[in-house]
């Protein structure tokens, strides 16, 4: 495979609402972004990849309308959503596209305007394949019960705390934590540079163990990144980060199966596909020692308690480790391993755009471009990670300061 | 930069859900005749020996398409099982937000694996305080009174010893 390089982000302020802009005007502004940050231009871009959750705003078919606000006419242009992980799927795309020599220099773009549309209308139609089995054999309540997010990740929660002994206190911590790194980051939606898990166990419990302080918002953002070989990062740019390793691996949905169907992936905390993906992007980029070898991580955890799984299932440390690493200050910014310095996708949740800002953020921090939220110690291998369906779809991405 | 607040509009009109379908195979035929005569049923898979409640059409483990039709794979199952996880819902969903229920509304639901069984089911779970549920705890269906060949003929679990 070709080396990839990634020579630029663009981002938006992701916020709650942006009522100044529409959809294809807020992507605009990411693409208008990267091409300053990289000096390229359309005529420099051989292909796009992009994606979103177009059921959430209820246009569908963006990259048909869009493109004339890309620079993508008369160019290849790719689609690709899978859920909460869209973004880092997108990522990925255009790495298969640059890494393969199909094309030299990719443009990948990742949005979410939820307050265009109706997220839990959006979430219901990606279920309706099990709620139509369900409800044509006489089942009310319980698809009732996981018509939202939190409805299924609560289960992972449990099960997670039951085997771990994580507490709820430390999932407050947690969620302080991430919400104080947001504060420093000038993306960021939900910037809380002083909360303390004092005032995130005040805020009401929504279904046990979680609370309104545990969850991540809604915002509207976008994201744009270009990726290119090795030969044109070098007259691009002088510290470009470097795609070391890359895979994504599925399973069965963690609360229900196959249309309603029991489902043999019976621990949703254990997370599976995640492992294996994590095991086969580290064999890629050479990483043997993950805890030794990896400087910052940025996991997708729109939930508090995800802090710790996915520190876990990303080899950072060993299983049920985390909680304990984690009071000992193993995670915050100036820690051994700062996980999700940007204040994660529970600072900063624009649906389709989310997991590629994983990936984006790991390549600012091997470019030292992070700003205030840059780690204090040198980045030279990150990990970033998308999470979609229903816990059932892991993507793992490895960068480094220099390529393979 | 961030411009002046612009000007929105909508599109009038109803995009309801039901106006989709879906194919649904009538998988659950055989299961919901066992719950009928509140017996639980579940699907061996010839391929791998996966047994799956509810059942599937085709073994996510092996790619072995069950034999639906075949009752010799189909087994009986025990009405107990163990709790995997679970939740306690503090708030209803509804469409303008989250409501708090009162203490005695709330809800508790439960991941459970059925014994002798590679699945788990989510149900609602009873009889219990709130601070008595375990991850790990043994519980056992409860039949409707008239069962009559639905999901909802096992109205809900409760804790055995």
């Amino acid at each position: 495979m070709r080396n990839v390089a990634i020579v630029g982000v663009g981002m938006t302020k992701h916020v709650s609402k942006r009522r100044d802009v529409n959809i294809p005007e807020m992507v605009y502004e990411a693409v208008e972004a990267v091409f300053q940050e990289t000096g390229l231009a359309p005529k420099d871009i051989d292909a796009f990849v992009t994606g979103n959750m177009p059921a959430f705003e209820g246009i569908n078919t963006p990259e048909l309308w869009g493109g004339g606000y890309w620079g993508a006419y008369r160019k290849p242009v790719i689609r690709i959503t899978t859920g909460g992980s869209t973004g880092a799927s997108v990522a990925q795309g255009a790495i298969y596209a640059v890494a393969s020599g199909v094309y030299d220099t990719v443009l990948t773009l990742a949005f979410e305007k939820q307050s265009d549309g109706d997220t839990s209308v959006g979430l219901n139609s990606t279920s309706l394949a099990d709620f139509a089995n369900l409800n044509s054999y006489g089942a009310t309540a319980v698809t009732t019960q996981l018509s939202s997010a939190i409805g299924l990740f609560v289960y992972q929660a449990t099960s997670y705390m039951h085997k771990s002994g994580l507490t709820i206190d430390q999932i407050d911590k947690a969620a302080a934590m991430l919400r104080r790194n947001a504060a420093k980051n000038p993306y960021a939606h939900l910037k809380q540079p002083n909360i303390t898990a004092e005032d995130i166990a005040k805020t009401p419990m929504i279904s046990y163990p979680l609370r309104f302080g545990h969850t991540c918002p809604a915002s509207d953002g976008a994201v744009a990144m270009i990726f290119t070989t090795k030969e044109k990062a070098k007259k691009i740019t002088r510290k470009p980060a470097w795609v070391k390793g890359l895979a994504a691996c599925s399973e069965d949905g963690t609360v229900l199966g196959q249309f309603g169907g029991g489902s043999i992936n019976i621990d949703p905390a254990e997370q599976r596909s995640c492992k294996f993906a994590a095991q086969k992007a580290y064999k890629m980029a050479g990483i043997t020692n993950p805890e030794k070898e990896i400087q910052v991580a940025e996991p997708y955890i729109p939930f508090g308690h995800q802090l710790f799984i996915y520190f876990e299932r990303l080899f950072l440390c060993k299983e049920g480790d985390a909680p304990k690493l984690f009071d000992q200050g193993v995670m915050d910014l100036n820690g051994a391993i700062p996980i999700c310095p940007s204040g994660g996708v529970m600072s900063n949740n624009a649906i389709g755009a989310a997991a590629m800002v994983r990936i984006a953020e790991c390549a600012l921090q091997i470019m030292q471009k992070a700003g205030e939220h840059q780690v204090t110690q040198d980045v030279h291998t990150a990990v970033a990670h998308g999470l979609g369906g229903s816990a059932n779809l892991n993507v793992v991405t490895v960068l480094g300061d220099s390529p393979n | 930069m961030m411009k002046q607040e612009g000007e929105y509009s909508s599109v009038s009109g109803e995009w309801p859900l039901s106006a989709y379908k879906w194919k649904t195979e009538r998988f659950f035929d055989k299961y919901v005749e066992g719950l009928k005569r509140k017996q639980i049923t579940g699907i061996r898979c010839t391929g791998c020996g996966s047994i799956f409640v509810p059942p599937t059409v085709i073994c996510c483990r092996c790619l072995t398409r069950l034999r639906l039709e075949n009752d010799d794979d189909w087994i009986r199952i025990s009405e107990r099982g163990t709790v995997l996880s679970y939740t306690i819902s503090y708030m209803e969903i509804l469409p303008g937000g989250l409501k708090e229920r009162k203490k005695e509304d709330r809800i508790i639901y439960a991941l459970v694996q059925l014994d002798g069984t590679d699945t788990h089911m989510l149900v609602e779970l009873r009889n219990l305080f709130e601070e008595d549920v375990k991850v790990g705890m043994r519980i056992c269906a409860v039949w409707v009174d008239e069962p009559k060949g639905a999901l909802s003929d096992i109205s809900h679990f409760i804790p055995v010893k």
